[in-house]
């Protein structure tokens, strides 16, 4: 067909296209302060993640009842634990669980909630009456409550507390995508091409799921610091990852009971999730500030 | 234009409400069936939760019996269901009371945390909010932007055992956990179940300071982290009036500059506001488990979680309906608020 | 600017002035924290959680009782005497004439008969204390039966040791009832269970309920006709308080009397309080680990050997328990008849590897391990896993709330349980028939800790069922220390300590008797000075 080369002509400019706005988007990035900030923070945890066996000092899962709770100094730069493990050394490790929750619960909410919402919103119709409606109730229930009764189900695990921050996580992607699709399907392009004769599907891939992807990808990111801290809030009753692995709310929980006595047991995880989270939360905020289209129109 | 029939609007009107009262019905039914599945997914026996580890097999056996778990799961879901919808929300095993009841006993104490936490948030964050958006990328706005991102990014309950810690422990500014001092407890008999109105109401003003010293601590975390947020929805809802055009007349005009932020820009924004806060309550009412959890509060959050570990379903459902009923409540208010006060989102009218 | 300032200074000062909290406790009123969310019903009959049966032991009084000092020394409470005929399966008791409820009502023998039918009737979680001795619904109006108003005549099944008997009566289950007052409030035939559960009391003993709000405190007055000696304090009041740390501070604040749950840090820190101090007692608790020998690698004796050669005993006593448990490898508990001190297991790396040559097991070999979320059972877990991990032996561990952990082990879906085991009375049966009897030498085929972790304990069973008929005290005690040295090497049960029970309490606080057995601890004697 006589059309091959054009339409290979049209995809080169297209990526060409892409090429530069992302280099242009990249440039912006480096002029935000607050986000080069956040993305620093990032590298510096995937860093720790990456070479946690160099960067530690001590074995993170091998008690020395010797040295339990010792304060922080130059045996145990941060303190030990109650089982007289380091501390500095477990919460390096931690950061490993850490990215692996954020990781799990970002490659399966977005996508779910995604689907759900654009084939909601295509749809329409009692399709969407009854996907909104699922929506509403994981919508309705307490996020968090949902989260532990679901990790009481499934039994306690780092793994099952990332399937349980993912059945709590998706709905807002579903209503975003829907809403995303509601205003495209009808859309005079996504028309012309179902009058070309595409199938719904190919609609749904081609035309409609690109529209959602930046405000996925703004949400995606805003919404890292909040699985970060519920994933500790799970850690910190005890449904989240079991010991001995370092998981940071986790090491909370455990340390609570010498909080008052050897405050660093508990303080030292706290102050790395918080790090963290206002990483991913200052990172978002500049995403979204290039990204969002909506804040883009503005002036 | 004002020549409407009174008659099809107020049937108009009618079919609004029923289809939103049809959309709260049916999101509750899905609530309740989403928690008692849940309930049933748990690995926690409450039959050996009830008659504990050394019982007879006869003892188990009529526990089991009683409670109604050799029939079929939907039939003890609509034999629920049912019982619900007459107003009986069952017996909790672990308090031997009715549900409502301890419903009523635990609600009013996290309903007195997040309402002031709230109220803390409104009184802090929305005027945080407005500043940072009239001093937009000065040294407020700058400012009140972090202290506000420090408030979402920190997990709560570590700042809440770090507050103990510090404000308790160390400096003995504030009560420890719990909602009154071991010594006080039982001094007020109950009327609203809300220690600080009940100890009110009966005079009793040692027991109302000793209660305001242990919710102190709470309630000012809460306002800080519903600060952080209520700031930031008005900022940026406050930049996007700013930088409207009837602003920019308003000003043209000689309106003063307190007439066009409070008269104008914050008038206007105040309507997505109101949602927001509306949302954002729910919001803390659910979101008190942790604080519960840190504090020793005796609140809903609490006891959800420790009946859901003793599968106590009754409780659980109980509870849950409670706090999720309210959030669609809270949901559906917000959006009538929304369309009856804001002009562009009333029905067009012929 | 000016406005916050001033708030904020207000603000300061309010919360300033409302800290001050009280010096002391009422000189009338016992405070004490404790967990107490446990507690699902005060009823007697039914009574089987920790606080639970620690509130109604101090409400309801048994027919005998024995001297926690002394457990040998059995003596009668609401019975004056007894006798037990030749074939040791009658016991005659006399009541006390003087004995009287609260309500006034005098303790006759038909209270007692009508609170013995009431449990097995009830068929509650409590009823096995009873049960065992062969009652059942339908023979039990026979076999309990009062004769007149001050005669009990009480025939078992087998016969039992006496002091066996005698002990299962003075626990729990054995708590007397008012009947008059107790069958005026019967409804559908509950026999009062539904009027006893939570709000009323119809004992004989020092203290009655005044309130008790779920998940939050129990409020005990004085019986004020109690029948004999008053106690001193008018007031006994529970609060729930979980955290061990809070525990603490309120004890040193004075907000509390007696703090019942802390952990040994807190007993380490509060050692140069003069305004507190600790009390020791003895406890029957003992913490062990079961092996399900249904697992292939445990099935291997001597790879269950090795794991015993495993543990850091001495390590973790020392410096995890700091003084709250001691090393105790054998099932009867320090204290008990029969008890014995035979602590044959200490870490030996090398020699658990020889061992685990020898059975033949490939190492690494990953064991599910199911452990209680609370404090000791993670501290335990934890350290056991690392030594463990050294000899290839990975302990896969699922920290659980409390009830999934019970579950868990139940349905035996584990490979290790990491738990603890209280007695109810302080027999040694009360030990031997958990870990040495399979359910087929059991009189009522109950299933025992040995049936859960798929264990036949061979001729240790009927041996202990053996010991359990015998009445000479002294052939009964070597007979139990024979079954225990057997089982300590060849058992899938890996002992670990023994609880030594500490509770705090203010340095006024005297005359407070803790119990050997879990939650017997006697209030009534308390002074305040």
């Amino acid at each position: 067909m006589s059309t091959m080369p054009t339409h290979t002509i049209a995809r080169a400019q297209v990526r060409a296209a892409q090429f530069k706005q992302i280099k242009s988007f990249c440039r912006r990035f480096a002029r935000n302060p607050s986000g080069m900030f956040g993305f620093f923070i990032l590298v510096a945890l995937l860093f720790c993640a990456a070479f946690a066996p160099w960067l530690a000092t001590h074995d993170p899962y091998l008690p020395n009842l010797s040295g339990r709770l010792s304060a922080p100094g130059a045996d145990y730069w941060l303190g030990a634990d109650e089982l007289g493990r380091d501390i500095y050394s477990r919460v390096l490790y931690g950061s490993r669980l850490t990215l692996l929750i954020v990781g799990l619960v970002i490659v399966t909410s977005a996508p779910i909630g995604l689907l759900v919402g654009v084939i909601a919103g295509n749809f329409g119709g009692w399709v969407d009456t009854i996907f909104m409606r699922v929506t509403d109730v994981f919508l309705a229930v307490p996020k968090l409550l949902l989260a532990l009764a679901f990790v009481a189900a499934l039994g306690p695990g780092i793994v099952n507390a990332a399937i349980a921050i993912t059945l709590t996580a998706w709905p807002p992607y579903a209503r975003m995508a829907r809403a995303e699709a509601l205003a495209v399907r009808n859309s005079d392009y996504v028309n012309a091409v179902r009058l070309a004769g595409a199938s719904e599907f190919h609609i749904i891939v081609q035309h409609i799921i690109p529209m959602c992807i930046s405000s996925v990808i703004v949400r995606m990111t805003l919404d890292m610091a909040g699985i970060i801290l519920t994933a500790a809030g799970l850690g910190f009753i005890g449904l989240g990852a079991q010991p001995p692995l370092p998981e940071w709310g986790a090491m909370i929980s455990t340390g609570r009971k010498f909080i008052f006595d050897q405050w660093w047991v508990a303080t030292v995880p706290g102050f790395a999730i918080f790090i963290v989270s206002l990483g991913f939360n200052l990172l978002g905020d500049a995403i979204r500030d290039l990204l969002d289209p909506h804040l883009k129109a503005r002036p | 234009m004002a020549a409407i029939a009174p008659a099809s609007d107020g049937i108009r009107r009618l079919g609004r409400v029923l289809t939103g009262l049809a959309t709260i019905a049916v999101t509750l039914l899905g609530l309740i069936a989403l928690t008692f599945f849940i309930g049933r997914v748990i690995p926690i026996d409450p039959v050996l939760a009830i008659v504990g580890e050394k019982a007879t097999q006869e003892a188990y056996d009529k526990v089991f019996y009683a409670m109604g778990l050799d029939k079929p799961v939907w039939e003890q879901f609509a034999a629920y269901t049912w019982q619900l919808l007459c107003g009986d929300f069952g017996t909790s095993f672990t308090t031997t009371r009715p549900v409502l009841t301890d419903l009523l006993t635990f609600f009013p104490a996290t309903l007195e945390l997040a309402t002031l936490g709230l109220l803390l948030g409104i009184v802090l964050g929305v005027p945080a909010g407005v500043v940072s958006a009239y001093w937009h990328d000065k040294w407020p706005d700058h400012l009140i932007r972090v202290v506000g991102l420090v408030g979402y990014s920190v997990p709560i309950f570590w700042l809440g055992l770090v507050g103990l810690y510090v404000f308790y422990y160390r400096l003995g500014w504030v009560a420890g956990p719990g909602q009154i001092d071991v010594f006080y407890v039982g001094i007020v008999k109950p009327i609203t179940n809300s220690i600080l109105i009940d100890s009110m109401l009966r005079g009793e003003w040692t027991v109302f300071w000793n209660a305001v010293s242990h919710i102190v601590l709470p309630v000012s975390l809460i306002g800080y982290f519903s600060m952080a947020y209520l700031s930031r929805m008005t900022r940026s809802l406050m930049l996007d009036q700013l930088t409207k055009e009837y602003v920019l007349t308003a000003r043209l005009k000689g309106a003063s500059e307190i007439e066009v932020v409070f008269g104008h820009a914050l008038r206007n924004a105040a309507i997505p506001l109101v949602t927001i806060i509306a949302l954002s309550y729910g919001g803390l009412l659910e979101g008190s488990v942790l604080i519960e959890t840190v504090f020793g509060w005796p609140g809903i959050g609490n006891y959800i979680a420790s009946s859901l570990f003793r599968g106590d379903i009754n409780a659980v459902l109980g509870g849950t309906f409670l706090v999720g009923a309210i959030f669609i409540v809270l949901n559906q208010l917000s959006d009538i608020l929304y369309t009856t006060l804001d002009p562009r989102t009333r029905p067009a009218r012929r | 600017m000016k406005l916050t300032k001033a708030l904020a200074g207000a603000l300061l000062s309010m919360t300033m002035l409302t800290s001050v909290s009280f010096a002391a406790t009422p000189q009338d009123t016992l405070v004490i924290a404790d967990a107490i969310d446990d507690i699902i019903t005060l009823d007697p009959g039914e009574v089987g959680e920790v606080g639970g049966i620690m509130a109604a032991k101090q409400i309801y009084q048994p027919l005998v009782t024995f001297n926690v000092k002394n457990p040998t020394e059995i003596y009668g409470v609401l019975a004056q005497s007894w006798t037990v005929s030749e074939d040791g399966k009658t016991f005659t008791f006399k009541m006390n004439p003087n004995a009287k409820f609260a309500s006034g009502n005098p303790v006759t023998a038909h209270d007692a008969e009508f609170s013995y039918h009431r449990v097995v009737k009830m068929a509650s979680r409590s009823a096995f204390l009873l049960t065992q001795f062969g009652f059942t619904t339908d023979n039990i109006e026979e076999r309990i039966k009062a004769v007149d108003d001050a005669t009990l005549v009480i025939e078992i099944e087998q016969p039992y040791a006496e002091s066996f008997v005698l002990y299962a009566l003075s626990s729990y289950a054995g708590g007397i009832v008012d009947s008059k007052l107790v069958l005026e409030h019967e409804v559908d035939g509950d026999l009062g269970n539904g009027w006893l559960k939570q709000e009323n009391t119809a004992g004989s003993g020092p203290f009655v309920l005044s309130n008790w709000a779920p998940k939050q405190s129990i409020l005990l007055t004085r019986n004020e006709n109690f029948w004999q000696e008053k106690p001193s304090i008018e007031r006994v009041f529970f609060q729930h308080v979980p955290e061990s740390a809070a525990q603490r501070l309120l004890l040193e604040k004075g907000d509390i009397d007696v703090a019942n749950k802390l952990g040994p840090d807190d007993y380490t820190s509060i050692a140069n309080n003069a305004d507190v101090k600790t009390l020791d007692g003895s406890s029957g608790v003992i913490y062990y680990m079961g092996l399900n020998v249904r697992n292939e690698a445990l099935s291997h004796p001597d790879f269950v050997k090795a794991m015993k050669y495993l543990v850091d005993y001495d390590g973790i006593a020392a410096t995890i328990g700091q003084g709250t448990i001691e090393v105790h490898q054998t099932l009867v508990p320090a204290g008990f008849l029969g008890s014995l001190d035979y602590n044959p297991y200490s870490l030996d790396i090398e020699k658990a590897k020889e061992l685990i040559a020898s059975s033949g097991v490939q190492t690494p070999v990953t064991l599910e391990t199911v452990v209680w979320n609370v404090p000791p059972y993670t501290d335990f877990a934890q350290a056991a896993q690392a030594t463990l991990a050294q000899a290839g032996i990975n302990l896969d561990l699922q920290v659980v709330d409390g009830q999934q952990w019970l579950e868990r082990y139940r349905s035996s879906a584990l490979d290790i349980w990491v738990g603890l085991w209280g007695p109810d009375y302080p027999d040694p049966h009360s030990n031997a028939k958990a870990f040495a009897v399979n359910s087929k030498d059991a009189p009522d085929g109950s299933s025992s800790l040995a049936d859960r972790f798929g264990w036949d304990a061979g001729d240790l069973s009927p041996k202990a069922m053996a010991a359990l008929r015998e009445n000479d005290t002294e052939l009964r005690k070597t007979m139990y220390e024979e079954i225990q040295k057997v089982h300590t090497d060849t058992s899938p049960f890996l002992y670990m300590f023994q609880e030594v029970r500490r509770v705090a309490v203010r340095s006024n606080v005297n005359g407070l008797i803790l119990g050997l057995t879990l939650s017997d601890d006697r209030y009534w004697e308390v002074t305040k000075d």
